[in-house]
């Protein structure tokens, strides 16, 4: 793919991924296929920005986490009380990054 | 999630699980009852759609079924998913197998349909209607 665009996809997407993985990121897609821009285009990452609204709003009923993809935790976070409201807590502060390792599968998945 | 994570992560809730229902117990035997805990009753002063579930736990262990069915419902998949998953999941580290592993995310896929994930919703918001006329009640 061209560098042009790939830099471009990096600087639309940058707030999606952790900025150590941009790098190689940037390495993958470079010998990405051209018919596959449209793909990562529509790929339809997660924000991290809203998780963590979701988290702090709806945490204790695991929405977050069924947000995020991650339903088999969900259930588990709505069925005991948001993990007796310690788990809902440490959400607030691990949300983000699972959001933003989900959205890494995603690309990984994508780049395969 | 790699396996040994998932796995871990798993048997960490379950232990905990474990703590709090034997904590529950000996408390509750002592008639001297552990404070609610649940973060959202202690903020809008309703209850979560699964709170009871611990008592609920309690009843069906001491064979009470009528009464753990008064208390929450959701003790009923609680339980058999704490009685279940970590006996599935010690069975496959000494098989050296990922059958709960596979099951998980095909579990997972499945909640995700529509159909599936609407009745489940209703059903919870149901519960949580009952739950919370049980608690003015």
């Amino acid at each position: 793919m061209e560098a042009s665009k790939v830099d471009m996809f990096l600087m639309m997407n940058s707030k999606f991924f952790e900025p150590h993985q941009i790098p190689y990121f940037r390495e993958r897609l470079l010998l990405l296929d051209e018919s596959k821009y449209i793909m990562l285009q529509t790929a339809g990452f997660k924000d991290p920005t809203i998780s963590l609204v979701v988290s702090l709003l709806g945490g204790h009923f695991g929405i977050d986490r069924f947000l995020i993809g991650d339903t088999g935790l969900g259930v588990a976070k709505l069925l005991t009380c948001g993990g007796l409201g310690i788990w809902t807590i440490i959400d607030w502060f691990m949300i983000m990054g699972r959001t933003r390792e989900v959205n890494f599968e995603k690309l990984q998945q994508l780049l395969m | 999630m790699p396996k040994k994570k998932l796995y871990l992560l798993i048997l960490c809730f379950a232990l905990a699980g474990y703590s709090w229902v034997i904590l529950n117990h000996y408390f509750l035997k002592r008639d001297n009852p552990i404070p609610n805990v649940c973060l959202f009753r202690q903020v809008t002063g309703l209850p979560c759609p699964s709170c009871g579930t611990t008592h609920a736990f309690l009843s069906i262990i001491r064979g009470n079924f009528r009464q753990a069915l008064d208390e929450n419902i959701l003790g009923f998949p609680v339980a058999l998913m704490l009685v279940i998953i970590p006996a599935w999941i010690l069975t496959d580290l000494i098989r050296k197998k990922e059958s709960f592993y596979r099951f998980y995310f095909r579990a997972e896929s499945l909640l995700r349909k529509k159909l599936i994930a609407w009745s489940a919703l209703a059903f919870l918001l149901v519960n949580w209607g009952w739950n919370i006329f049980r608690f003015f009640r």
